[in-house]
């Protein structure tokens, strides 16, 4: 890097206050505006998928729901869907509502977080406590249908663990009536005071061509107007049924989208109300049957370790698309996982967001994509003790096309 | 606008749901306060909540499924002589559990249950009172059998 006279670096993090979780940017500042991002990923790789090599079937969807705090469904869900893909099993209709009914709900609740997040990003806590105390209710309403509050133990290959019991129904409707009637008053605080929108109209801003061009995924690519959402390009679980359903864009309430902070709040409001509405359709038309396929874990090992193949599980996060790639090769566990988290997408989006925006904007810019950074970090490179490793694009193609080489070598011909 | 404030003046009117600290200076016994000064409760834990896991030693045939199941590997099997045969029993450690109730569901004999206490801290992971089943393994673990000789290298 060679020095300048009229820009001088910023480096923040691995750990600092302004963000939840260490990651590094080196910014190039020019006075107050940044001319330049870098980022550094690697600080919470947790060697996650190495683990679950070691683990069998059951213990890693346990395990994979702790990639991620909030999106504690969805990982396992991604994975579930990959190993039933791999073994061929099919999941009874009613299982797949209960996985919807969750699903949403958990999209509804990481929502309200990243409101609340964002909200005191910008320094308005009193919308933060809020928000946080809506979100209270979902909590509530997941801790009775699963047990927990977060984490919630319910999908397994082949189903869910808990049914929705009758006397649940009217709980649920209850809740979701809640929302219903707080949405119009939420969107306007949200949508219509001049405080939110002073600090986010036009910072951060992504545009389409760039959002193609870095392949966003999730509610960021939502807000640049890219109509890209999993659940409706590859629809899994109770999502085919739903004919109504549309990515949500801030066209739907009469506003071109300009791919700024503020649109990725409106795309995330938006996408509160449509959860809502699919938690409600899902119950209207819950079909009966069994909720699993087969519900003793051991025997469901043992089932599975006939298998070999492999499968690839996505399903749409709050944060964008998780996808999920296993290997089966006749063992007790996945011969091997790979996992692609939503902020692994989103990130590259940072650098074009940063350019051109103040400092003051870094922690908003940084929060817009919802970012979670252990789900990212799926690799660390040390060699010799010393870090400061780069690779290109070719490198890396070539890295994983051995690494491939190597695992189906070890998995026999799968 | 107008929908900040409305909820701002409607905070005001809400019920509380957490206790301030009770008291400016420490009282002479903080537990005799503690009682004399009534506290807004937890907010109860729902049916079917994943809390404290209870062990029922006399049902535990041994088979080891929990073990194999359990994502945490929370669970301990130590060597016990039940009726004169050779067996095993467990320990779970609460400070590694993740409250999956794999264990609970795969048990055949419905040895381990799941309650709704969830007020489990402790300074220190190993004391009794998180570790399930310690009283019995402290009365009825016996030395592990002798493993036949296996050849030196
Ligand atoms: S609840 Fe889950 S983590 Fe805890 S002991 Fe049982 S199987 Fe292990
Ligand atoms: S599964 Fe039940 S019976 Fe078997 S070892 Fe565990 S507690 Fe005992």
């Amino acid at each position: 890097m060679s020095k300048s006279t009229s820009t001088f670096p910023l480096s923040i993090g691995p750990t600092h206050p302004a963000f939840k979780e260490p990651v590094k940017f080196s910014f190039e500042v020019d006075g107050e505006k940044i001319v330049r991002t870098d980022m550094d990923f690697g600080y919470t790789h947790r060697g996650i998928e190495h683990v679950a090599r070691e683990r069998n079937f059951i213990q890693v969807i346990y395990l994979l729901e702790r990639i991620c705090g909030i999106c504690s469904v969805s990982h396992p869900m991604a994975y579930c869907l990959a190993v039933e893909n791999a073994a061929g099993i099919e999941v009874p209709p009613r299982a797949k509502y209960v996985r919807t009914i969750i699903g949403e709900l958990e999209r509804l609740h990481s929502h309200l977080l990243w409101t609340g997040v964002a909200a005191h990003e910008i320094g308005f806590d009193t919308l933060f406590l809020h928000t946080w105390d809506i979100r209270e209710k979902v909590m509530d309403c997941l801790e009775l249908l699963t047990g927990n509050r977060v984490n919630y133990a319910m999908l397994t290959i082949g189903g869910v663990r808990r049914d929705i019991a009758p006397e649940h129904y009217g709980i649920l409707e209850e809740t979701l009536d809640y929302y219903r009637e707080l949405y119009n008053r939420t969107r306007e605080i949200l949508l219509e005071d001049l405080t939110v929108q002073m600090r986010c109209r036009d910072i951060g801003v992504l545009t389409y061509e760039d959002a193609v061009a870095l392949c966003a995924v999730g509610p960021t690519a939502r807000a640049s107007g890219l109509p890209k959402d999993v659940r409706i390009d590859y629809p899994c679980n109770a999502y085919p049924d739903i004919e109504w359903l549309r990515p949500a864009s801030p066209r739907d309430i009469g506003k071109e989208p300009r791919g700024d902070v503020f649109d990725r709040m409106i795309v995330r409001v938006l996408e509160m109300k449509q959860s809502v509405e699919i938690v409600g359709f899902c119950l209207d038309n819950m079909p009966d049957g069994e909720i699993v396929v087969e519900s003793k874990a051991i025997k469901l090992i043992n089932q599975l370790k006939k298998v070999k193949g492999d499968g690839l599980g996505r399903y749409e996060a709050p944060r964008g698309e998780v996808a999920h790639f296993d290997i089966l090769d006749e063992r007790e566990g996945p011969a091997q996982i790979k996992v692609k988290a939503p902020t692994y997408s989103n990130a590259a989006a940072w650098a074009v967001m940063f350019n051109g925006a103040e400092i003051a904007d870094i922690p908003i810019i940084a929060a817009s994509i919802d970012p979670c950074i252990a789900c990212a970090d799926r690799m660390t490179v040390i060699k010799n003790g010393c870090g400061g490793l780069s690779f290109t694009a070719e490198e890396l193609h070539r890295l994983s096309v051995e690494k491939q080489k190597r695992i189906k070598a070890t998995c026999g011909n799968s | 606008m107008l929908a900040s404030v409305y909820k701002i003046i409607e905070q005001f009117f809400t019920e509380k749901s957490t206790n301030l600290f009770p008291a400016k200076r420490k009282p002479a016994s903080v537990s005799e306060f503690l009682a004399r000064k009534p506290l807004i409760a937890p907010v109860p834990t729902p049916p079917d909540y994943r809390g404290r896991l209870a062990f029922d030693y006399q049902a535990c045939i041994g088979c080891a499924m929990c073990e194999k199941v359990c994502p945490a590997r929370a669970i301990e099997m130590y060597p016990v002589i039940e009726k004169e045969k050779r067996t095993k029993r467990i320990v779970i450690y609460l400070a590694r559990c993740t409250f999956c109730s794999e264990c609970v569901k795969v048990c055949p004999r419905d040895a381990i249950t799941m309650s709704g206490d969830f007020m489990m801290a402790d300074y220190d992971r190993n004391s009794p009172s998180l570790v399930v089943g310690l009283e019995e393994r402290r009365k009825n673990e016996v030395a592990p059998e002798e493993k036949p000789d296996t050849p030196q290298e």
